[in-house]
């Protein structure tokens, strides 16, 4: 496993202030794991939301282009799911 | 077992397929106890060394072979599973008997109703042989920190049998049982199913209810069969399939004849692939793209039309489907984390936690990404095609020596492609289709429409019955736990 360094101390203390408040005590031996799994996720939710601005900025410029253009579009927030796959609720 | 009839000696009755076995005791040539104590006997004989089992409930497998019997001979058949033996991954509940998820903190929990799987296989005549082994929770392995060992992969004990349905997938590939029914939440049947060569079905989301099943991740947790069989898979999802008034993830679809669904062939199918997922990655071993190949061909030969498609970036399916994941086992075992931190296996508390960082905007993000890549991929694949063939696993199983005290192990490649199939909900099912070099089982993934496993199974039915890979079972003789080198951990 990566060690975990230096550089990584804010992320550690953005977590340790997470855990806090939900109450939460990492025993010291577990840390290492635990944060190397929370810097993983930090970069999949930025690969996320740099994934939706790139969406909405798409469909706000295909709503522009479109013959009809201020109807309502399907946007990234607005969009319903079609009869398709995925899960059911 | 009359000495007159045909029916196989009995060191093949584990060999028998659920078809084969149910027309031998509907026709009184073979009793479901003859069946069950087989059964037993192997696992007695060989789960020493691979554990497999957490529970045998043998005294409740014989209750219910011998009743199985008595309502054959008085005309009762309750359907496909009538008077085969099952086994459940150890998160789903029977009542009266244990549920330890292989946790300490429920090692001692008792079920004190029956999961709508275990509801569904008792009415429909099954006979339950036990609880199979899983990584704690359906999330935390392989670990030697947990009340039970880790299952060994019957093709090579130095190996991992993949997880979470470890128990599951080394339980059917070395014959101890036809058919185990499990979970699959990121992939859990179909990893297990590839690395240890057996059918494994994740069906369509809501297609099989979690009633009384330990939850992990609440929109990603399906429930399926794992088998020897691709036609065994059959039988168990007819079985488990349908809805569930008291699961409102359960579907109210109706359920197809599946059996019946395996005898159309393949003639007309309209098969998608797409190999850039897979072909392209160095870290995917040359013998899988190369059987994936072969399975296409299978499939031309056979009349179907064969098309290369684009499935979209895997990196946002990965993305997405790993964030819902942590955030929501997160919310199912945020208390005991709090209050029993020590109770979980090191594994399980390193990958859970972590998800206690995932705030409510990033969730969201996660589900709005999640249906935008559904809406594509149905646009992009389902659409046109019935089928999409695409990897699996990259490589054949680890070993346990690469898995350190700690999550995650240093050197584990992250080589399944399963969890696209879980964020976008469609039923997927993972094909054993031979050896590689080092002598491990590879597979192929294949995927359908929502709601649709019946096009998949068959698929999958007519690419087993091309490659003939089935008659082929690990060696028997897996070298007792004491005598392996100890893993790492």
């Amino acid at each position: 496993m990566t060690s975990w360094s230096d550089g990584d101390a804010e992320l550690a203390a953005e977590f340790d202030a997470i855990t806090r408040r939900a109450g939460i005590e990492v025993p010291a031996d577990l840390k290492d794991g635990v944060l190397y799994g929370y810097r993983g996720l930090r970069g999949l939710t930025a690969l996320l939301r740099a994934d939706a601005e790139s969406a909405a900025t798409e469909s706000v410029a295909a709503a522009a282009e479109s013959p009809t253009a201020g109807a309502e579009s399907p946007s990234v927030m607005g969009e319903s799911r079609p009869a398709g796959p995925g899960p059911v609720r | 077992m009359s000495e007159t009839t045909a029916a196989p000696s009995a060191t093949a009755l584990h060999e028998l397929s659920v078809a084969e076995a149910g027309a031998l005791l509907r026709s009184g040539q073979l009793s479901s106890v003859e069946l069950t104590r087989h059964a037993l006997d192997r696992i007695a004989r060989l789960d020493e060394a691979l554990h497999s089992f957490i529970l045998v409930t043998e005294q409740v497998a014989l209750q219910r072979a011998a009743q199985a019997d008595r309502d054959l001979r008085a005309g009762l058949d309750h359907g496909p599973m009538h008077g085969i033996p099952y086994a459940l991954k150890d998160i789903i509940d029977a009542e009266g008997i244990p549920t330890t998820n292989a946790s300490w903190l429920t090692v001692d929990r008792i079920a004190d109703a029956d999961s709508a799987i275990e509801q569904r296989l008792r009415a429909g005549g099954g006979v339950l042989l036990g609880k199979l082994t899983t990584f704690e929770f359906a999330v935390g392995g392989p670990s030697f920190d947990l009340p039970v060992p880790p299952a060994r992969n019957p093709w090579s004990d130095e190996h991992v049998p993949s997880g979470s349905s470890s128990g599951a997938g080394t339980a059917v590939a070395a014959g101890l049982v036809r058919v185990a029914i499990a979970s699959d939440t990121s992939g859990s049947i179909r990893g297990p199913a590839f690395h240890c060569g057996t059918a494994g079905l994740k069906p369509t989301y809501g297609r099989v209810s979690g009633r009384g099943a330990q939850p992990l991740s609440y929109t990603l947790d399906h429930f399926g069969p794992l088998a020897w069989t691709v036609a065994d898979a059959a039988a168990a999802l007819q079985v488990i399939a349908g809805g569930d008034p008291a699961d409102p993830r359960a579907a109210d679809v109706a359920v197809p004849d599946y059996l019946a669904e395996l005898k159309r062939g393949v003639a007309g199918l309209r098969v998608a692939h797409s190999p850039a997922w897979y072909a392209d990655d160095p870290a995917t071993m040359p013998q899988i793209v190369a059987r994936i190949e072969q399975a296409l061909a299978v499939l031309a030969d056979l009349g179907a039309t064969v098309e290369q498609v684009e499935l979209g970036d895997y990196e946002l399916f990965n993305a997405c489907g790993r964030v819902i994941f942590a955030a929501e086992a997160f919310a199912t075992h945020e208390r005991d984390l709090r209050e029993h931190p020590r109770s979980f296996g090191r594994y399980t508390y390193q990958r859970v936690l972590p998800g206690a960082g995932i705030g409510a905007a990033d969730l969201l993000r996660a589900y709005q990404t999640r249906q935008r890549l559904t809406r594509a991929l149905q646009e992009r694949v389902f659409d046109r095609f019935d089928v999409l063939v695409t990897a699996c696993g990259q490589t054949t199983a680890a070993r346990f020596a690469d898995f350190g005290k700690d999550w995650p192990p240093p050197k584990l490649a992250n080589d399944m492609q399963t969890i696209p199939f879980s964020v976008s909900g469609n039923p997927a099912l993972s094909l054993p289709v031979g050896f590689a070099a080092d002598g491990l089982p590879i597979g192929l993934q294949l995927v359908g429409r929502a709601f649709d496993e019946g096009t998949v199974l068959r698929t999958g039915a007519a690419i087993e019955a091309a490659l003939g890979e089935r008659t082929v079972r690990p060696d028997s003789t897996v070298r007792p736990a004491d005598q392996l080198a100890p893993a790492e951990a």
